[in-house]
């Protein structure tokens, strides 16, 4: 997977983010000196970038991430909800296509977990660089059962039809992402491929945002 | 099986009530307030002047963000019940209190491994405070119901508190 590109932040607008954060209500903490701000663009939004304030002062360091606007000095925390990233999806006007569903979707799932932890997209069964730490029969049933990425334009209803397999609490599951081109996911028709499958770690290589 | 429940999680309206900060922390040194250790903390918070801050994020954690501020950071999606916030409160109060002790944050210019034994030492530090406060709370009958024991293990800390409860 292509490492995302981060771009360190000049002292002085880098200042200035943290001052515009830093005046939201309950906003986190940081400190100016020992704090980096980076910066990355996605590119499914047109105006909005994505942040990460990462804390030296503290070890491990603390991080946060934001989805922000400088030239409108405005900032959303990234905290979980899938809410927070369709008010963000407003405010920067996005308009999906088919080359910017997917990257969305990571993301998207990437910065909102479900009650049994974080939801994978897998788009290739040789993408789990954690498959050979299963035994060779659950590796088998994987590739046996994997239901390959079908991306297809639905204009009637200005969205698109995702099926495709999803990792999400131990299990593998074969669903229909419908995705809005305003960024409102739907899912649908899940069925369970395989369960009872855990990784020691995160089942795909590098989260969408980590570096 | 395992089903996404995309109703609740990928609504556009999903946003728990996370509860006033001030009345959180308010109740949270309350009850301390009932146990030694806790005393231990309030103290300390009120000879050192120490704010305490409560805000959002996609993960529970805390950290100190001053010599007189320490954050404590609730998740969004699942915000922290009673009994966890108590011990959130707990293992933030210390980890400010480690500054004022002398188990200070390693500097980033030691070694990997000072660094890692550092960290390691302070985590199992503020662990143990954890433990201590929820043994102390388990024992008065009127705080049984917050089951904060079970509340630990569920944050991760089976072993510990195991450990700790049978070292006693």
């Amino acid at each position: 997977m292509e490492k995302p590109n981060w771009q360190r932040l000049p002292h002085e607008q880098a200042a200035e983010v943290m001052r515009t954060i830093g005046a939201q209500a309950d906003a986190a903490v940081f400190s100016k000196q020992l704090t980096e701000v980076t910066c990355r663009i996605l590119p499914f939004y047109n105006r909005f970038k994505l942040y990460r304030l990462t804390n030296y002062a503290t070890m491990p360091c603390f991080t946060m991430d934001y989805l922000g606007s400088e030239a409108e000095d405005k900032f959303y925390t990234l905290d979980g909800l899938a809410n927070t990233l369709y008010d963000v999806n407003d405010h920067d006007g996005i308009e999906l296509s088919a080359d910017t569903v997917v990257p969305y979707i990571d993301f998207f799932f990437a910065q909102v977990q479900g009650p049994d932890g974080d939801i994978y997209l897998i788009k290739s069964p040789e993408g789990l660089p954690m498959l050979g730490s299963l035994p060779q029969n659950q590796q088998d049933s994987v590739r046996e059962h994997f239901v390959p990425l079908d991306v297809s334009e639905d204009p009637d209803n200005q969205s698109f039809k995702i099926r495709a397999t999803l990792y999400y609490g131990g299990s593998l599951i074969s669903a229909q992402i419908n995705v809005h081109r305003r960024g409102l996911i739907t899912i649908k028709d899940q069925t369970l491929l395989l369960q009872g499958i855990h990784f020691p770690q995160s089942p795909i290589e590098h989260k969408y945002i980590s570096d | 099986m395992s089903q996404i429940p995309t109703q609740n999680i990928f609504d556009r309206n999903f946003k728990p009530e996370i509860p006033d900060s001030d009345k959180m922390i308010k109740f949270g040194l309350d009850v301390l307030s009932n146990v030694p250790v806790g005393i231990e903390l309030i103290n300390f918070i009120r000879e050192n002047d120490i704010q305490i801050r409560v805000t959002r994020g996609p993960e529970e954690t805390s950290y100190v963000s001053g010599e007189k501020e320490v954050v404590i950071v609730l998740k969004s999606a699942d915000p922290a019940q009673p009994s966890r916030f108590i011990l959130l409160l707990t293992g933030a109060i210390r980890q400010i209190m480690q500054e004022y002790d002398g188990l200070k944050q390693p500097s980033a210019k030691k070694s990997d491994e000072e660094i890692l034994e550092t960290t390691r030492v302070k985590k199992g530090d503020k662990i143990a405070y954890m433990c201590a406060v929820a043994y102390e709370i388990n024992q008065i009958e009127t705080f049984k119901a917050y089951h904060i024991i079970e509340e630990l293990k569920n944050m991760g800390y089976n072993n510990h508190i195991e450990a700790f409860l049978s070292n006693l």
